[in-house]
């Protein structure tokens, strides 16, 4: 069974509203960057229980936002520290506090958090990764006896994944660390489109996930755009999506320093029997060649809101992302408690039937732009058929 | 054959042409002409306006251009969304490159958008004339129909976005 996940972000009380009001979703992952401590703290005890708190260490030396009201955020600790002076001592007292924060409020694990590294071989990464975080963080993990199983995070860039060898080290380190229930992972694919096109890629991901879940260990992925529902496939014990772009796709630009105003992406809604984000100006078109009424597109409560002509789209309206929980998450749901050899031709069949749909679509003379047509599905078709082959 | 050497070469040949205007009959509406018209959905290298401010009814109609060198392909995706907020929409391209655009006329007259090729000498062909057919966006097409009035009244005050009007009064021969 997979549990859905909303990843906080910026207004996140969209996703907690979703999880209680529309009961869409299993739990939260909260990330602090958007996230004051004690609005934290103030969640109730029923849902805390249920969700994640991930600290998000990605880039200790810059407390970007809402991460300076954390006491234990490393440049918090330190003021004025530079990433490259974040030594044992720092570590040691971090993960005491960052633990004693998971364990007071009872998430339902307990997250180790790691450093974004992008150019290091293997030996090195698993050097800094242990030394900085798993050491201090297991360490602190015996002396305040925390109960909570552990999950280390990882974020799996595209380097780690298109080598064989470094996945291989990486799974064998893992795997071999005591206390260690499993992982929590942020893949990070900077040069993607809006959905990933890339089957080497989604099939070295599903292979890792599924290495992980051979040797016994819970795996949750975060920050995933619709490629959440190909990723079923490795049965991971969880999966996370969000409202805005930047939490459907790892984006370290969001934990900079860097405060350059970037417009905002053009709001889009989702149509779960497209598996696609459609640009809102395309609607009616696709509506047309598929003779779908608005009223019949993917209903949920958050259709009549949107899909009325009035409607001033913007990509900042809550209506959208609602309706994106509302219809997607169920979806993941229903696939994530079938059993595995049900689950993958089940998949593959919402993915014939959306492509089946975009043929229509082009037949009709509608001219969809790359981000907004179905040229992902079929890679994502290929990619479940090369796993499927290698299992 | 000689060819354009940039798109603006292109786009500014065109922009002479009275074509459009002759060939959907709006030569006795009142036209405007606007370049890289942004705003909308996508950037139409060439937009048309004609109005008939006389009549009872004030009515509007918009003719969309997207020029390129060669990119058949990616003309016709941009072409596609110009039908959010235009009746006509084009893709004119060089001439010296216009055979992969034929090979694929059918994907034009699919989508209903009109293929052109200009050759150097300013000489069009026309390989597909698209029908009249309304725009697919209400909003922007409301929008699209503001501007033009506020364009025909010279109005620069009221615009929210740009002390310039986006699009410019043109007087074709008639």
């Amino acid at each position: 069974m997979t549990n859905i996940y909303h990843q906080m972000g910026h207004n996140w009380k969209w996703n907690v509203d979703s999880l209680q009001t529309d009961s869409c979703g299993d739990g939260l992952i909260i990330g602090p960057r958007y996230t004051e401590r004690h609005k934290v703290e103030s969640l109730p005890k029923e849902l805390k229980r249920r969700s994640i708190f991930d600290p998000q260490f990605f880039l200790p030396a810059t407390a970007r936002g809402k991460l300076s009201t954390y006491d234990f955020f490393p440049q918090v600790m330190s003021q004025n520290f530079s990433t490259l002076e974040y030594n044992e001592t720092f570590a040691e007292k971090s993960a005491e506090t960052c633990l004693l924060f998971q364990k007071n409020n009872e998430y339902e694990k307990c997250i180790i958090p790691c450093r974004l590294i992008l150019n290091s071989d293997s030996e090195d990464f698993i050097e800094e990764q242990s030394k900085l975080f798993v050491s201090p963080f297991l360490k602190q993990a015996t002396n305040l006896q925390i109960k909570q199983p552990i999950l280390l995070q990882i974020i799996l860039t595209e380097r780690i994944l298109r080598d064989a060898k470094f996945t291989s080290a990486l799974l064998n380190w893992i795997t071999s660390l005591d206390l260690i229930s499993g992982c929590y992972i942020i893949p990070y694919l900077p040069s993607r489109e809006k959905q990933i096109k890339d089957p080497d890629y989604l099939i070295s991901l599903m292979q890792f996930i599924h290495d992980l879940r051979s040797n016994n260990m819970e795996v949750i992925v975060g920050y995933l755009n619709t490629e959440a529902i190909v990723l079923l496939a490795a049965n991971p014990t969880g999966i996370a999506t969000g409202a805005y772009e930047n939490l459907r796709a790892f984006n370290p630009q969001a934990f900079t320093d860097d405060d350059r105003q970037k417009r905002g992406p053009v709001a889009r809604i989702f149509v779960v029997r497209l598996l696609q984000w459609i640009d809102n100006r395309y609607l009616r078109p696709v509506e047309q060649s598929l003779k779908w009424s608005r009223p019949t597109l993917d209903d949920s409560r958050y259709t009549p809101l949107w899909a009325t002509p009035d409607f001033n789209w913007h990509f900042s309206k809550p209506e959208i992302y609602k309706h994106y929980f509302s219809v997607f998450m169920p979806l993941l749901q229903t696939l994530g408690k079938m059993p595995p050899d049900a689950i993958i031709p089940e998949i593959k069949d919402r993915i014939e039937t959306a492509r089946g749909y975009f043929d229509k679509i082009e037949k009709a003379g509608v001219v969809l732009a790359h981000n907004d047509d179905g040229s992902h599905l079929p890679f994502w078709l290929t990619a479940l058929n090369l796993f499927t082959k290698n299992l | 054959m000689t060819r354009f050497k940039t798109e603006k070469d292109l786009v500014e040949e065109l922009s002479k042409q009275c074509f459009f205007i002759k060939t959907h009959n709006y030569l006795n509406w009142c036209s405007l002409v606007g370049q890289e018209v942004g705003g909308y959905f996508g950037v139409p290298d060439l937009l048309f306006a004609v109005s008939r401010l006389q009549v009872e009814k004030p009515s509007f109609r918009a003719i969309a251009v997207e020029a390129k060198l060669s990119a058949w392909k990616a003309a016709l995706v941009q072409a596609y969304r110009y039908k959010a907020f235009s009746h006509y929409s084009y893709v004119a391209i060089d001439n010296a490159n216009i055979k992969p655009a034929l090979l694929n006329i059918d994907s034009f007259r699919r989508s209903n958008i009109g293929l052109l090729s200009i050759a150097y000498d300013g000489a069009l062909t026309l390989h597909h004339r698209p029908k009249f057919e309304y725009p697919y966006c209400l909003n922007l097409t409301r929008k699209l129909q503001l501007e033009v009035i506020r364009a025909l009244n010279n109005d620069t005050a009221s615009s929210k976005t740009s002390a310039k009007p986006l699009l410019r009064p043109v007087s074709f021969c008639h």
